[in-house]
């Protein structure tokens, strides 16, 4: 069975010129640094991950003393928005949007048992965040405004350089979970005013067990993990020097042209699935406001699990933020916050693409869950 | 050729469905699966998989008013 691999948003293949590259610092320069001086094996360990540190801040026009590598994205949202919220002496209140990760989400309830406020702001039709709600709060006294550039389920990406505005005019930190969006939309740190934000390496091609954080030359965080000074102290576990360099490799061998690629194959998706599958729904904007590889249907009268273990039957892999009849989980807050009615949450699907996908792979994607979607509907109307 | 039983009476969908294509993925070809359970949906979802993965389904049959019985191979 041909497999379609179209859950580039949970996790990428890594890319074999990444794999090559980290072979030697799991066989061979297996050591990991220990400060300025040490032996050779620490010597070569440090040369390569300030070689890779210096390649994901030439990626985002930063200076590589403004990464820290973190285990995980989760890790890395964690450590900026406890961190700063940490160092808060008044105004301890925090802003995000209904439609975080939950590794935002959750942080901020953290905080709310800690006594911390946190405020979630509404979003429209379309996922974009309702600024106005945001400056008027930051306007009354907020310490930190947490959100993404690049949404993780519906992709639509968010007018971050307003975000910057309004987080220079009130003096408030701006933390943004950028997993989803690095590399996918241009980043600039020197136009961006962020104070820090987080950096996908398994959503690029990159290893898994590895992430980064900017953090903006100042900007002081408290640390949640102790342990040593590792990572400005933020991150101190040991590092895993193969992962950074693995990062590193998939930053440098990116080719902005496969993201042009890309586009064109999700616009065909689009247009494919919503003039094929009768009472198909796109959630999300359309164009140069949604992430290049992000689509997100909802199929009336089926339930999103449903389709995807049909459609993985088939050989299509995707993903659902729906699982409404699965006793562990919930209906998409996502969708619920953009759209108000549960049966586009109950029918939600996530394809996401990656340099990998073809059109082949694009018009096969639409014929499986044509035929999927038809023969649900049949056998479970809801 | 290997016969493999899977009872998954009082389960709700989508919990039988998942047990019938972990065992799949493990079992050899010209395996018999038999699938007993008593939720209509899984039912419905069981069989349309099977056909998905382009297997045979060998039997479809309701046991009584509320249990069923599928028996496919996969091919």
């Amino acid at each position: 069975m041909r497999i379609i691999y179209m859950d580039n948003q949970k996790t990428t293949k890594i890319d074999e010129e990444v794999l090559k590259a980290m072979i030697p610092y799991l066989k061979e320069k297996y050591g990991i640094p220990m400060g300025e001086f040490g032996h050779r094996f620490e010597e070569e360990a440090l040369e390569a991950i300030e070689a890779a540190r210096e390649l994901l801040a030439k990626s985002i026009n930063a200076n590589p003393e403004e990464i820290v590598f973190t285990f995980s994205d989760i890790d890395s949202d964690n450590i900026a928005i406890k961190g700063k919220a940490l160092t808060l002496k008044d105004r301890k209140v925090i802003i995000a949007s209904k439609i975080e990760r939950r590794s935002i989400l959750d942080s901020l309830k953290f905080l709310g048992d800690l006594g911390y406020k946190y405020k979630l702001v509404e979003v429209d039709e379309e996922g974009f965040i309702k600024l106005e709600e945001i400056d008027n709060i930051a306007a009354k006294g907020a310490g930190l405004i947490a959100t993404h550039v690049g949404n993780h389920e519906i992709g639509t990406i968010q007018d971050v350089r307003a975000l910057g505005d309004i987080s220079e005019d009130r003096n408030v930190h701006l933390h943004l979970d950028a997993s989803h969006a690095f590399l996918k939309v241009p980043i600039d740190i020197e136009k961006l005013k962020v104070d820090t934000m987080t950096l996908s390496s398994h959503l690029i091609h990159g290893p898994k067990g590895i992430s980064a954080l900017f953090v903006r030359e100042g900007v002081k965080l408290k640390p949640i993990i102790t342990g040593g000074l590792r990572e400005k102290g933020l991150s101190p576990g040991e590092p895993s020097v193969a992962n950074i360099v693995g990062f590193g490799k998939a930053v440098e061998i990116w080719d902005w042209n496969d993201v042009r690629k890309i586009r064109k194959l999700r616009d065909l998706l689009i247009e494919k699935l919503l003039s094929e599958i009768p009472e198909t729904y796109l959630n999300g904007p359309r164009g140069d406001k949604r992430l290049p590889n992000n689509v997100n249907v909802s199929f009336m009268k089926v339930e999103g699990e449903s389709i995807l273990l049909q459609a993985d039957a088939r050989g299509l892999i995707v993903s659902t933020g729906s699982a409404c009849y699965s006793q562990e989980l919930e209906p998409s807050y996502v969708i619920m916050a953009i759209r108000g009615k549960y049966e586009f949450a109950h029918g939600s699907i996530r394809l996401s693409l990656s340099r990998y996908n073809t059109e082949k792979d694009v018009l096969d994607a639409v014929s499986i869950l044509k035929e999927v979607v038809e023969n649900l509907r049949k056998i479970s109307p809801l | 050729m290997a016969k493999y039983v899977i009872d998954c009476r009082g389960e709700k969908c989508p919990k039988p469905l998942y047990r019938v294509k972990r065992l799949v993925r493990i079992i050899d070809r010209d395996d018999i699966v038999e699938i007993v359970g008593d939720d209509e949906k899984s039912k419905g979802e069981i069989a349309l998989a099977i056909e998905g993965m382009g297997y045979e389904i060998l039997s479809i049959e309701d046991i009584n008013s509320n249990t069923w019985r599928i028996v496919f191979k996969k091919g």
